[in-house]
């Protein structure tokens, strides 16, 4: 039963190579929709599988993917019997996340046949997000880190190549070449995880006993790792001590924090904006985004070893999502403000992970994904009928668009946290995390950083409430400014391809919080846990009330501020504006981050370029300087005129004719002797 | 005197040499065609003579399939080459191998 993971994964793959039969780029894409649902489908009926028993061990089966002899000497001392594996693993975090996956995937893939109608390159776009999809299914069925390392970087590609799709567009490839540069650092950061890994792990996974049904242990295996990083922190494992653990951490969470758009290198997330809006839509709701938060969850043992660098994530999580509420709030790009929002909900899902909390932080992910897809899709539809990001210019969609602009309502308000929403549910999952401050194994943060995080917690949410209800009531409330040539009465809703993914995600951000209502049995908490059993988290009143407050208060002053225009709700803000340096958050932040990512990411990228301009292209012009030189004399040889070349062939046929002979009647000393 | 192979190869040896001077020494292209086909009369020459007194009992129609196969070769050759020839012509209008000089480096 558990193999139908398999054609979960691979059934994306076959449609991406299949689709290349159809004549028509539009029955192509279908092509690809019609991949994905099958793997939703299945997708599903694995989890409901999964569900009936969900305390069971996790499946995993496994393919050797290359075998390198035993004790073949690899380089660097390093003595290896290596033969990573590539394969399946079904447990609660896989078995929910495919259907995530897969499923907006699909809905993004069909709102793409409407918002990507006659583009040039409808083909290789739709190919592009199947090709993603099925990174991302294995990446979230990964069974060891070897596996997910491959889908990661596939991931990341798939991304690139969505964000530069226009290619044409100067602004679209800088975004694009600014995020796959900045992501390129995590990558290295988990490769370097892994070899560290690897080469003080592996001869102890081998001696371990054999997975049942393999003759090998698979070296780099979430199971088998899990138990040695245990071991490892006891000191049972041989040139492994706490400084090994810690440092693998460090590379990890930077890796998961470069990925998941975290400070100070969130700004590659903003970069979506110029990507094809369905594609933004699948990057920051269900693929790279995500990536980050699930790779911590996946190495959750490894974290619970060195709590300090799990307080460090919370820490981190928590100021990004301060940081990114601040700059939600005060962007005036609809699809910039969206990616603000959603790097603020990570860095959300990052503290619930940092407190011990990994159901409440998966949970946040799980919530949010809808969420945001729902709204970076609606204001792409917005956006196209009214030819402009940018919220001041917008207005009065909720009459013209009702459907998209309803939709957008739903999305911001499940977003933001309102009571009830499913925003609502997981947030009061982290805040819970928070307060009771408490990892599986007993360990815990320090009371400051605890005091530090709540805060910081707190005020992301009322923020990012405030940010969400700015967006839609400045975006779709009003009336629209005036412009040269744009003519508000023509707006029409979009059609129906473009307005049925919305709705079908509007109604799944506003129930899926319901699988994680805290205090009752069977729900999010159940399905996945940290450790062999699930913990159950205990009801907290005090979360429930602080994130009702200050979700639905920061949403109800929002709506006070911008859709009512109330008078005293606007002078209360212009006092708090006032008594900030006018500006201030987004002349600090904005230069800062900018700055943070040029001196790490574009500074020493650029590096490459000057050694190409100093070193190398004086040497190669050197060469072919020199070669030029050394080509006129022999030039002269080549007349063109057929009497000399012929004269030349005959002379050489000549001089080897007289060779052969001489060598065959044995006058030529040295050659013909032999026999 | 009784004819030997000797006698055969001298001949093919002389027919083969005038073919090259011709080619080394005629500027019309058809003039080097003709050459051309004069190298491979004497390469054909030496052909059979080798199976005219050569191990004649064991393989006695060797030599003279190869030379009709030669023949043969060296008509399907001489028609492609005119028809280049032909076409040197139209581009260039001439046929004289000094004034076609494009390679020229």
């Amino acid at each position: 039963m558990y193999n139908l993971a398999w054609a979960v994964v691979l059934v994306p793959l076959g449609a991406c190579v299949l689709s290349y039969l159809p004549e028509v780029p539009r029955r192509a894409a279908l092509f690809c929709i019609a991949g994905t649902g099958v793997s939703l489908l299945l997708s599903l009926v694995l989890l409901a599988y999964r569900l009936q028993h969900n305390n069971a061990a996790p499946y995993q089966s496994v393919i050797t993917f290359i075998t390198f002899a035993p004790n073949q000497d690899l380089g660097g001392g390093v003595v290896g019997d290596f033969h990573p594996q590539l394969g399946i693993r079904v447990d609660g975090l896989s078995a929910v996340m495919m259907p995530v996956v897969a499923l907006i995937s699909m809905l993004v893939q069909i709102h793409s046949m409407g918002s990507m109608r006659g583009d040039a390159g409808l083909r290789r776009y739709s190919v592009l997000l199947t090709l993603g999809t099925f990174a991302m299914l294995a990446f979230v069925s990964s069974p060891n880190y070897f596996h997910l390392y491959v889908m990661w970087e596939l991931v990341a590609v798939c991304s690139w190549l969505l964000m530069g799709h226009w290619w044409h567009r100067p602004e679209s490839l800088r975004a694009a070449r600014r995020a796959f540069l900045v992501t390129r650092v995590g990558d290295v950061a988990l490769l370097l995880a892994l070899v560290l890994t690897y080469v003080k792990f592996s001869a102890n996974v081998a001696l371990l006993p054999n997975t049942p049904g393999q003759d090998l242990n698979d070296p780099l295996s979430f199971t088998l790792l899990g138990q040695e990083w245990h071991r490892g922190h006891l000191g049972a494992v041989a040139g492994v001590g706490p400084r090994t653990l810690v440092v693998t951490a460090l590379l990890l969470l930077v890796a998961a924090a470069v990925t998941s758009a975290q400070l100070p290198v969130q700004s590659w997330l903003a970069g979506t904006a110029e990507a094809p809006p369905p594609a933004a839509a699948l990057i920051q709701s269900a693929t790279v985004a995500i990536m980050g938060v699930l790779l911590v969850a996946r190495a959750y043992p490894l974290f619970l070893e060195v709590p300090p660098v799990l307080a460090a994530l919370a820490v981190l999580g928590a100021l990004t999502a301060v940081a990114g509420a601040v700059v939600a709030l005060t962007h005036t790009d609809m699809q910039r403000i969206i990616a603000s929002a959603t790097s603020s909900h990570l860095g959300l899902a990052f503290v619930g992970l940092g407190v011990g909390a990994l159901s409440a932080g998966v949970f946040h992910l799980f919530t949010q994904a809808w969420a945001v897809a729902l709204l970076v899709l609606a204001a792409a539809n917005v956006a196209r009928a009214y030819g402009t990001r940018d919220i001041r210019q917008l207005g009065g969609a909720w009459e013209r668009m009702p459907w998209t602009s309803r939709a957008m309502l739903a999305g911001c308000a499940a977003s933001a946290g309102v009571v009830l929403l499913s925003g609502f549910w997981s947030l009061d999952g982290v805040v819970g995390g928070v307060l009771r401050n408490r990892l599986p194994n007993g360990a815990s943060a320090p009371g400051l950083v605890q005091g530090l995080l709540l805060v910081a917690v707190l005020a992301a949410m009322g923020l990012g409430a405030l940010a969400l209800t700015r967006l839609f009531a400045v975006a779709a409330l009003g009336a629209p400014a005036r412009r040269r040539g744009f003519q508000p009465e023509k707006v029409r809703e979009a059609p129906n391809g473009m307005r049925i993914p919305l709705l079908a995600l509007a109604g799944l951000s506003a129930v899926v919080g319901f699988a994680g209502i805290p205090g009752i049995r069977a729900t999010f908490g159940n399905v996945i846990f940290a450790g062999a059993t699930p913990q159950h988290e205990p009801f907290s009143l005090t979360a429930l009330l602080l994130t009702a407050l200050l979700g639905t208060g920061g949403a109800a002053a929002g709506w006070l501020i911008w859709a009512r225009r109330n008078p005293a709700a606007a002078r209360l803000a212009s006092r708090v504006a006032a008594a900030v340096p006018p500006g201030a958050a987004a002349a600090v932040l904005e230069p800062l981050r900018t700055r943070a990512t040029e001196l790490l990411i574009t500074r020493p990228a650029a590096l490459p370029t000057l050694l190409e301009r100093r070193v190398l292209d004086p040497v190669t012009d050197a060469v072919a300087d020199g070669l030029e030189v050394a080509a006129t004399g022999p030039r002269r040889l080549r007349t063109g005129r057929l009497s000399s070349y012929l004269l030349t062939a005959v002379a050489a046929t000549a001089l080897l004719a007289l060779g052969v002979t001489l060598a065959a009647t044995g006058h030529l000393p040295g050659v013909g002797t032999s026999r | 005197m009784s004819i030997g192979v000797t006698h055969v190869l001298v001949v093919s040896a002389l027919v083969f040499g005038a073919g090259v001077y011709g080619v080394l020494a005629r500027r019309s292209l058809f003039g080097v065609l003709l050459a051309l086909q004069l190298m491979l009369a004497g390469a054909e020459v030496a052909l059979v003579g080798f199976s005219r007194f050569g191990d004649a009992s064991s393989q006695p129609l060797d030599g003279m399939a190869l030379a009709l196969l030669a023949i043969l070769a060296g008509a399907a050759e001489a028609v492609v080459a005119v028809a280049l020839v032909l076409l040197a012509y139209r581009r260039h209008r001439t046929v004289h191998v000094d004034e076609l000089d494009e390679l020229a480096g």
